[in-house]
């Protein structure tokens, strides 16, 4: 059977460091320009003095199956902002018209348009590592984080890792329905859902 | 054996000013070996900034020693505000701004194909911009005495070298040193250096295309 | 493309460049395949803090790309944390220091320029050895400092000069930690190693090491919890930790040894302690039982402002919940933050005393690290010149300190300022910058008066900009040692560390540099047939195994894995836990922790506590220089509760001042639920004033700006074995700037 990739991310014990923000810059800084990023950490403070919760949610692009990034692709016959077979999305720089519609679309708000003139002019998100995975490694923000947060594997092998975290765990913000492939495990019932 | 000799040339100015190398600059016989250098490959229009490079090299010995000592410093090592103009091309051509990058590997493993390394007493990276200059000077060198054929050939790795490793951040490069040196003799330095480099480019024939960012970024990113 | 190598050396006919200098290639030679590009991976240490973890290099083409950890390797389980992450990006930056340095402009101070100009290594030695001597000669050989961590070469060299003055940053760093455990317990030491991850209950009296993504600490806290270990956190603020835990205090800053007292008090009168423990293992019991009855949770709770029930709760939940721990690394509450922070890290041994976690398993270990010999028991010096003189900083006058070696920052400073009793003329600094020490523009009048300056470091940091001659220090990547496992260790492990790439430019190793001053100055009888190649060699031997073995070792790791045998004795003279402190009744101070206050307390014009911490892409000043890092985290914040904000006017990235009774400081505001109202936090690592930090440079403030430097007499009215800098013992007000 096909892969189809999956992240889980443990939100109990996500300390909110930004080694995955350093991994991933340092990873991709060829296309990533200053002061963007593929992947941020949210701090989602809730409650009042004493009775307060954090919660550090690791955001980026979330795969969605039902994408509408790529909906909002003009690019034909092949669409710029596409699917892989295993279900990541990627951008492909060659097709790229810099129409900023995906950006547009993205409702977890995780694209951006590339201004800086060093780096190409092109929308730009987290794709997975694809270039990574498809070299048989995991994806750079997975590598080395002290919480052990992320969970990466084929959700459609039943014995995978990730498919035993994904029962815990649920999509951000589900009611958007674009079927993301990121999934999170809540904190207990601290707050975790803003954008 | 002109294009030889002004290389080596620029590569020594763009040596650390210590005891030998100051002594050499400030003896001036170079610029007689440049200037005749350039008239065979030009029709001139170096006058002015090596007369203005003899005339800064005028003075007190040892003021104009620690002058150079000083700018050198400021404007490629660490200084006070910052560095000035590093003087190594992955600064330029990383998206990190870092030193080592990739690009560095790739001129290393160019001097290593064309059968050269790096001393291993030597204590600066191979992309420093002496560095680069002297390996063009050796380059150039080989052709005295070759035949037609040869030559060619010869000047095909030139071409090579100096279109992904020299062309594509040494004008930068010098164009920091023409708006941020404080001494006359760096800051024309810098502009003979950037001329130079403009007449290569025609001789050795970089086409636009070679020259593109694109296509340096690709030999990078195939790295 | 490529020219053959027949071809060309047929071509080449070396000799025919018209090179005035002389007939051969300057910088090149041929080329042969033993010197091409390798793909590989070296294993070596990180050292971005001191925590060690073993590391795998990845190299390829000859340049680093990335960093992992040692899966071997008892610290860093195969990850490392954000800052080790960011190593390549320090190794790689285009400001490093690269070559040593003489400064050309004799006027020094803040934003000037010191017109460095390049020198070599020999002459840069001949100057500093000029210059010592000449010091050595006219003012005696006190009036050198040195001002680095502590080091068997460098202490060598210091001790060969024959000058006591050997300063160290550690009365801001642990100080008080490192002379309960050593009075109480250890005898020479505090345990680094705290086996988180097998605790029941885990206690932290403001630690917040998750908070800092300290590897080790972090990893073994969330397994702790994973476990279904309880964690209970009192800090003023809501920290990393806090979010973690069943239960946040926000404990009145400078209070936290009023609450560790009742538990003691409740613990004990509730009979809840565990006796065979106490009775095989410590002594004092007795006067600890009399000494607690007026600790009682209401007393505390007035103290603390924490009900009186939580406080008995959380005392029979550390009791009942076995193995429990007090977590503890350097700067947390009972680091050396307030006056009467020392106390509280003696109620802390009591209290895990008193539940028998005192090297167990789940509590804190002591140290299980192979023993290297000194350098001077294997290479006996000659006789070392007998200082007749008192140190500048008045170490002598606390001498449970004076043994361990390390401090202090504050007095040294008032010491140089007032010439008193002598004046320091010259400083040898390495690896401590300008922002480490209290009132930092203090510490640059302090340099002023210093006449001969030599700084060895990385990064052009700001004491760099006040060196006379700068030395660039090897990269840790680039460096050579052994290193042993201490910041966790169940058994004895070490790790080998070695250059990853050819070190860059013209950097030295630490221990090249001192034996080459040495000699330099003439005092290389001292240093004669003494490397730190073979003295790690000879450590290695002495542990039963030698420098070959490490290099050939497959993960860069010796050491088998022992069970874990816990200790029946300890390093006191009754070879117990002694809870009440004989070692502290000898020299005058507090054998128990009675309760005294912080030292500053909040007035009409300073009304607001002060606490600190660090942010987790940055290592207090060293790292706000690395690109990526400083776009994650562009400077430093003001953390201010949302209704105290309300007050002042202030809204969230609004910039405010905030004013202790030296000095001001500008910062953003960060307006959060998460901190009492009562208190402020300011984090360390900004203000950057060297310009040849280009990206950190400018960025934030430079919290330790208004944090006093302390007097000796401040110290002795303390009555204070450890000398502590009181970090966060101010009270300050804050306005919209």
């Amino acid at each position: 059977m096909a892969k189809r990739y999956a992240m889980v991310i443990d939100l109990k014990r996500c300390v909110g460091c930004n080694a995955c923000t350093i991994a991933c810059k340092q990873e991709w800084k060829e296309k990533v320009p200053s002061g963007e990023f593929r992947s941020r950490i949210k701090e989602i403070e809730s409650g009042k003095y004493p009775n307060v919760t954090m919660v550090y949610r690791r955001t980026a692009c979330m795969h969605c199956a039902d994408a509408p990034c790529v909906k909002a692709c003009p690019v034909e016959p092949i669409k710029a902002t596409r699917k892989t077979p295993e279900g990541a999305t990627i951008i492909d720089e060659k097709l790229c018209i810099q129409c900023g519609a995906c950006v547009e679309a993205c409702p977890y708000k995780v694209r951006y348009l590339n201004t800086d003139n060093k780096v190409n002019d092109k929308a730009d998100s987290c794709n997975f590592c694809y270039p990574r995975l498809q070299k048989g490694e995991m994806p750079a923000c997975t590598v080395n984080c002290v919480g052990k947060v992320f969970t990466f594997g084929d959700a459609n092998d039943p014995k995978s890792e990730v498919r035993k975290k994904m029962k815990l765990a649920k999509p951000l913000k589900p009611e958007l329905k674009t079927k993301p492939s990121v999934y999170y495990i809540p904190f207990g019932n601290r707050k975790w859902e803003s954008l | 054996m002109a294009r030889s000799t002004i290389y080596n040339i620029l590569s020594l100015c763009f040596t650390y000013p210590e005891e030998k190398v100051c002594s050499w600059i400030l003896e001036g016989k170079w610029i007689e070996e440049i200037k005749e250098a350039l008239i065979l490959l030009t029709e001139g229009g170096f006058e002015k900034n090596l007369q203005t490079m003899r005339d800064s090299l005028k003075g007190e010995r040892e003021d104009i020693s620690l002058e150079l000592a000083r700018e050198y410093t400021r404007l490629f090592i660490n200084a006070f505000p910052h560095v000035v103009a590093p003087p190594y091309g992955s600064v330029y051509m990383e998206k990190d701004g870092l030193v080592f990058g990739k690009f560095t590997s790739a001129v290393l493993g160019f001097y290593h194909e064309t059968g050269f390394t790096l001393k291993e007493d030597l204590h600066d990276l191979p992309d420093h911009i002496a560095h680069e200059l002297e390996f063009m000077g050796i380059l150039t060198g080989q052709e005295a005495g070759t035949s037609r054929s040869e030559k060619v050939k010869l000047e095909e790795t030139q071409m090579d070298f100096f279109s992904r490793f020299i062309l594509p951040w040494v004008p930068s490069f010098c164009q920091k040193l023409l708006e941020q040196s404080r001494s006359s003799f760096y800051r024309n330095l810098g502009d003979l250096t950037r001329e130079f480099i403009q007449m290569e480019k025609n001789y050795l024939g970089v086409s636009e295309e070679t020259n593109s960012q694109n296509s340096i970024e690709a030999e990078i990113r195939g790295g | 493309m490529a020219v053959s190598r027949r071809e060309f050396m047929k071509l080449s006919g070396a000799g025919t460049i018209a090179l005035l200098l002389g007939d051969h290639f300057r910088a090149f030679e041929a080329f042969s395949q033993e010197k091409g590009l390798e793909t590989k991976i070296v294993h070596t240490v990180c050292q971005v803090c001191s925590g060690g973890c073993a590391i795998k290099a990845h190299v390829r083409d000859g340049r680093l790309v990335e960093l992992r950890g040692n899966p071997d390797d008892q610290i860093s389980r195969g990850l490392l944390c954000v800052k080790g992450i960011s190593g390549i990006q320090w190794l790689y930056d285009p400001d490093r220091l690269k070559f040593p340095m003489k400064r050309t402009n004799p006027e020094k101070g803040i934003g000037v320029d010191p017109q460095f100009v390049r020198v070599s290594w020999d002459e840069a030695y001949s100057t500093i050895a000029r210059k010592l001597n000449e010091y050595k000669e006219k003012y005696g050989p006190e009036s050198i400092a040195f001002i680095m961590r502590p080091n068997d070469f460098s202490k060598r060299l210091a001790k060969a000069i024959g000058t006591p003055n050997y300063i160290s940053h550690h009365n801001t760093c642990y100080t008080t930690h490192e002379v309960t455990w050593g009075a109480m317990v250890t005898g020479k030491g505090r345990p680094w190693t705290t086996d988180y991850a097998n605790a029941k209950y885990i206690l932290s009296f403001g630690w917040d090491m998750p908070g800092k993504a300290k590897n080790m600490q972090t990893q073994h806290f969330l397994t702790a919890i994973d476990k279904g270990a309880k964690v209970v956190v009192l800090d003023p603020r809501y920290t990393v930790t806090a979010s973690k835990a069943n239960l946040w205090v926000p404990i009145k800053p400078g209070t936290d040894l009023a609450f560790a007292l009742a538990m003691i008090n409740v613990i004990i009168t509730q009979n809840l302690y565990d006796k065979q423990f106490v009775s095989d293992h410590t002594t004092g019991f007795e006067q600890v039982k009399e000494f607690i009855k007026p600790y009682t949770p209401q007393w505390a709770s007035k103290i603390t402002e924490v009900p009186a029930v939580t406080i008995e709760k959380v005392a029979e939940e550390f009791a009942a919940n076995k193995p429990a721990v007090i977590a503890t690394h350097k700067r947390d509450a009972a680091g050396p933050n307030y006056a009467n922070s020392w106390r509280l890290s003696h109620a802390q041994i009591i209290l895990m005393a008193l539940v028998g976690s005192i090297d167990r398993l789940g509590g804190p270990i002591m140290e299980r690290m192979p023993k290297f010999p000194s350098l001077d028991s294997l290479y006996p010096p000659p006789p070392y010149p007998k200082p007749k003189i008192p140190r500048i900083d008045g170490m002598e006058k606390f001498p449970l300190l004076l043994k361990t070696g390390k401090g202090s920052f504050s007095t040294f400073m008032n010491g140089v300022l007032e010439g008193n009793p002598y004046p320091i003329k010259a400083a040898i600094i390495r690896k401590h910058n300008i922002l480490a020490f209290p009132d930092a523009p203090k510490m640059v009048e302090v340099l002023k008066k210093i006449e001969f300056i030599v700084a060895m470091d990385i990064h052009p940091s700001e004491m760099i900009q006040m060196a006379d001659i700068v030395l660039p220090d090897h990269h840790y990547l680039e460096g050579s040692a052994i290193v042993g496992r201490q910041y966790f260790g169940l058994y004895p492990q070490i790790a080998i560390q070695q250059p990853v790439v050819k070190p860059l430019y013209e950097t030295k190793g630490f221990r090249a540099i001192i034996p080459d001053i040495g000699k330099a100055m003439g005092l290389g009888e001292y240093f004669k047939d003494v490397s730190s190649g073979k003295y790690d060699d000879a450590c290695l031997k002495a542990n039963g195994y030698s420098m070959e073995e490490l290099k050939k070792s497959p993960n860069g790791l010796l050491g088998e894995p022992k069970p874990f045998v816990p200790k029946t004795e300890f390093g006191t003279p009754s070879k117990k836990i002694e809870l009440y402190a004989s070692e502290f009744k000898k020299h005058g101070y507090d054998p128990l922790p009675s309760w005294k206050e912080k030292s500053m307390k909040p007035s009409k014009e300073y009304p607001l506590y002060f606490v600190t911490t660090r942010p987790s892409v940055f290592i207090h000043s060293t790292l706000q220089n690395l690109e990526y890092n400083i776009q994650v985290y562009p400077e430093n914040n003001c953390f201010i509760n949302t209704e105290t904000a309300k007050k002042l006017g202030v809204k969230n990235g609004d910039y405010v001042m905030v004013q202790s009774p030296i000095n001001k400081i500008k910062v953003k505001a960060k307006v959060t639920e998460g901190i009492r109202p009562d208190t402020v936090c300011v984090d360390h690592g900004f203000g950057h004033w060297s310009k040849g930090m280009t990206k950190a440079y400018g960025k934030g403030s430079n919290e330790g700006d208004i944090i006093p430097a302390r007097k000796v007499q401040d110290m002795l009215d303390f009555n204070d074995p450890a000398m502590s800098d009181n970090m966060n013992d101010i009270c300050v007000k804050v306005y919209k700037a």
